[in-house]
C-alpha cells in the first residue's frame, strides 16, 4: 500500500443558513487513510459538514485543511476531494463509461486515455460488461458502484460519501458496506462517510464523529462510543445504554429514578449499559444493589434475548432491560407486570451533560 | 456480479376487467368525439376535395389527380417551400437560442420560486393581446419614421432611415420570433426545471466549468423540451400566412400565403391539395424529429 493520504483538520467550522446554525463551531481532525463516519440524527448538519469539506458549501467561518494545505474557499475541483452524492447524481444521458470518464473529458483528455482509465475503474467495480448501459438500466447497487468509480476517477485523497448505503436494500447494504471498507484499505485514502445509522458507523469506522443539532457530541473509535459514551445524547444514540437521573444509588436501599432531560427535578445524571440491569417479578431480591419498583411496558423479541422496557414506579421513566431466553422461558414476563429493577452499582457512570 | 433482488420484474400487470375497460372507454369518449368531429372529419373532407375537379365558378366532385400533378410540376411550389423553410429555420434557430437562454435564467439564475413565477408571467404578457395587435404594434417601432429609425437618426448613427426594418423578410422573422418564442421557452423551461441540481454539483465536483456543465449536462437533458418547442414553432411558421403577409407588406410569399390566395380565388381543390401536401410535409418533419429525440420522456 502506498503512503496514506487525506488527513483532515477542521477548526471552528461554522455554517449559518440565515440565522440558523447548521454547523456550530465544530473542531475535529481525521487521520490520513482512515475510515471516518460522520454520525448523527437527520438534520444535525452532517451533509452540510461534508459539503463544506468538499467545497460545495462555503463555511461561514472557520477553516478546513487537508494534508496540511488550507483549503480556504477554493472550488471543489481544486480540492483533493471527490464527492459521492446521496442519490448518486449520475448523468442520465451518458453511458456508464462516459459517467466514469466525465472528469477526464472536462480536462480535455483524449478518448483513448479516457477509455483506458475508465476501463480500469470499471474492472475495479466489476461493471465492465455494463460500460455501454445508461444509469436507468442498472440496479441500485450497480448505480452506486458507478458513482463510486466516477468519484475515484478524480484520484481523491478524501472520498466524501453522503449516505452511500441508504438507497440499498438491507441485504445488499451489508455486502456493499464490506466492499467499501475493503476498498478504503486498499486505496489508503480517507473515506468520510455520512450516515445516520449507528450500526453502519460501528461496523465501518476507524473514527466516529458524532454530531447533534450542529454541534460535535463526541469523537472516538467505535469502541469508545459504544462502551464509553461521554454525553447523555451519545449514550442514547448508540442505543446500548440506559440514561437517567437518580439519587440514592450508592446506599443500595432506596433508589429514585428521574427522567434524564431534567424535567423532573433531582438526582445526578447517569448512564449504565443495558446488561447491567435486571428485572425481577414480584418481591425484591435480597441485597441486589440499588433497586426500584417498576412495571413492564413493552416486550420485544431480539433473537438471543427478550428486550423489555420497564417504567419505574413512581416516575414512569422507561428503561431497557435484557432478559435471557432461558430465564424468560421459566418466568415469562407479561405486560403491566410489577416487579423490581436492580442495577449493578459498579456499572453506573456519572455524566456531566 | 451483484444481482439486485429487488429489481426482478413482476411481469405484466393483470389485464383490466371488462368494467374497468368500459370505464376507460367512456372517459375517453368525449375527447374522441371532439377530435373526430373537428379534426378527422374536416381533414377527411380536405383530402376528398383535393381530388375534385374545378373551373372558374364551381367545384366538381370527381376523382382526378391533376391538382397534385400540377403542384409537383410547378417550379413555384419548390420556391415557396424553400422560402417557407428558410423562415422556419431562421425562426426556429432564433427561438431556440432565446428559449434556452430565458429558460436557463429562469431555472438556474432566479433563486426564489416567487420571482420565477413573476418573470414567467412577464414572458406571457404579449399573449394578453391578439396576434394581429402584436404585429401592428411593430409598425410604429420599425416604420420609416418609427422609434428605431428615429433613435438611430437622432444619435447620428445613420443618415437616412433604414428601409428594410419594416415590410421585409427581416420584419417577418422578427414578428415570428416575437410571437412564438414563448412556445419554445415553456417546454425548455419545463425540461430544465426537472434537472436535479445535484447533477450540476456532480459536474462541478468533477471539474467542469460553467460552460462545460451547460453544454455537457444541461443542454443534453433539455433535448426533449427543445424538440417539443421546435415542433410548435416549426408547425406554426409552416402554416402561417397572416404574419408573412402583414409584416412583409405583401412582398414576401410562403406556402401559407399561396394557399390563402387560392382560397380567396375559390380554387378549393388545388388549395386542398396544397394543404394535404403541407400537412404531410410538417408531419414528416415532426416524425423525423421524434426519431432523433425521445419526447415521450417529457410527456
Ligand atoms: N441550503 C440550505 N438552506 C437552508 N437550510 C439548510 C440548507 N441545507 C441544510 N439546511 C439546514 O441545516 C440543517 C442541517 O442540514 P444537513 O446538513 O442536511 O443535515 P443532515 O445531513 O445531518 O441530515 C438542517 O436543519 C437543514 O434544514
Ligand atoms: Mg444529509
Amino acid at each position: 500500500m502506498s503512503e496514506l493520504k487525506g488527513h483532515i483538520s477542521a477548526k471552528s467550522l461554522t455554517k449559518a443558513f440565515g440565522s440558523a446554525l447548521a454547523v456550530d463551531d465544530v473542531d475535529f481532525t481525521i487521520p490520513a487513510g482512515s475510515y471516518c463516519c460522520l454520525l448523527g440524527p437527520s438534520g444535525c448538519g452532517k451533509t452540510t459538514s461534508l459539503r463544506m469539506i468538499s467545497g460545495h458549501d462555503t463555511q461561514t467561518s472557520g477553516s478546513i485543511a487537508i494534508d496540511d494545505r488550507d483549503l480556504g474557499t477554493i472550488p471543489p475541483a481544486q480540492r483533493p476531494t471527490a464527492m459521492m452524492f446521496q442519490n448518486y447524481a449520475l448523468f442520465p444521458h451518458m453511458t456508464v463509461e462516459d459517467n466514469i470518464a466525465f472528469s477526464l473529458r472536462v480536462k480535455g483528455s483524449d478518448k483513448a486515455v479516457r477509455r483506458q482509465r475508465a476501463g480500469h475503474l470499471l474492472e475495479m467495480v466489476e461493471l465492465t460488461d455494463f460500460a455501454q448501459r445508461k444509469p436507468n438500466e442498472l440496479s441500485g447497487g450497480q448505480q452506486q458502484r458507478v458513482a463510486l468509480a466516477r468519484a475515484l476517477m478524480m484520484n481523491p485523497s478524501v472520498l466524501a460519501l453522503d449516505e452511500p448505503l441508504s438507497a440499498l436494500d438491507p441485504f445488499l447494504r451489508l455486502k456493499v458496506r464490506a466492499e467499501l471498507k475493503a476498498l478504503q484499505r486498499r486505496l489508503g485514502i480517507t473515506f468520510l462517510h455520512v450516515t445516520h445509522s449507528q450500526s453502519e458507523a460501528l461496523a465501518l469506522a476507524d473514527q466516529i464523529i458524532l454530531m447533534n443539532s450542529g454541534k460535535l457530541e463526541q469523537v472516538g473509535t467505535a469502541e469508545d462510543l459504544y462502551h464509553r459514551p461521554e454525553t447523555a445524547f451519545a449514550a442514547q444514540f448508540m442505543g446500548v445504554q440506559n440514561v437517567f437521573r437518580a439519587d440514592g444509588v450508592q446506599s443500595g436501599a432506596e433508589m429514585r429514578i428521574f427522567r434524564p432531560d431534567g424535567g423532573q427535578a433531582g438526582g445526578a445524571l447517569y448512564r449504565a449499559p443495558i446488561d447491567a440491569f435486571s428485572f425481577t417479578a414480584g418481591e425484591t431480591p435480597a441485597n441486589a444493589g440499588p433497586a426500584t419498583p417498576a412495571k413492564v411496558s413493552a416486550i420485544e423479541y431480539a433473537g438471543d434475548h427478550l428486550s423489555l422496557t420497564v417504567d419505574t414506579q413512581p416516575g414512569d421513566v422507561g428503561l431497557k432491560v435484557q432478559v435471557p431466553l432461558e430465564a424468560a422461558a421459566m418466568n415469562p414476563p407479561v405486560f403491566d407486570q410489577v416487579g423490581t429493577l436492580t442495577i449493578k452499582p459498579e456499572s453506573l457512570v456519572e455524566l456531566t451533560r | 456480479m451483484t444481482s439486485n433482488p429487488t429489481t426482478i420484474s413482476t411481469g405484466m400487470p393483470p389485464r383490466p376487467s371488462f368494467w374497468a375497460r368500459l370505464q376507460g372507454g367512456l372517459l375517453a369518449l368525449p375527447l374522441a368525439l371532439v377530435l373526430l368531429t373537428f379534426l378527422a372529419v374536416p381533414v377527411g373532407i380536405v383530402v376528398a376535395v383535393s381530388f375534385w375537379d374545378y373551373n372558374d365558378w364551381e367545384v366538381i366532385p370527381d376523382f382526378v389527380t391533376f391538382n397534385y400533378v400540377e403542384l409537383f410540376t410547378s417550379r413555384l411550389t419548390y420556391i415557396l417551400y424553400a422560402k417557407t423553410l428558410k423562415f422556419a429555420f431562421l425562426v426556429w434557430a432564433c427561438t431556440l437560442v432565446i428559449g434556452v437562454m430565458v429558460a436557463y435564467v429562469l431555472t438556474f439564475r432566479i433563486r426564489s420560486t416567487k420571482w420565477q413565477i413573476v418573470l414567467f408571467l412577464v414572458c406571457t404578457i404579449p399573449f394578453w393581446t391578439s396576434n394581429i395587435i402584436r404585429m401592428i404594434a411593430w409598425i410604429p417601432v420599425l416604420g420609416r419614421h418609427g422609434l428605431v429609425n428615429g433613435f438611430l437618426e437622432q444619435t447620428g448613427l445613420i443618415g437616412s432611415p433604414i428601409e428594410w426594418l419594416l415590410y421585409s423578410e427581416f420584419a417577418v422573422i422578427l414578428a415570428f420570433v416575437h410571437l412564438y418564442a414563448l412556445f419554445m421557452v415553456v417546454p425548455v423551461f419545463n425540461s430544465m426545471a426537472r434537472i436535479d441540481t445535484s447533477l450540476l454539483e456532480a459536474a462541478r465536483d468533477a471539474g467542469a466549468s460553467g460552460i462545460q456543465t451547460f453544454f455537457m449536462v444541461i443542454l443534453p437533458l433539455c433535448r426533449p423540451g427543445m424538440a417539443i418547442g421546435s415542433i410548435f414553432v416549426v408547425a406554426l411558421v409552416m402554416g402561417d400566412f397572416v404574419t408573412v403577409k402583414m409584416m412583409s407588406g405583401g412582398q414576401a410569399a410562403s406556402v401559407g400565403v399561396a394557399l390563402r390566395n387560392e382560397i380567396a380565388l375559390l380554387q378549393y381543390p388545388p388549395a386542398s391539395a396544397a394543404a394535404v401536401i403541407l400537412l404531410l410535409f410538417v408531419l414528416a418533419m415532426i416524425y423525423g424529429l421524434t426519431r432523433i429525440v425521445d419526447i415521450r420522456k417529457e410527456l
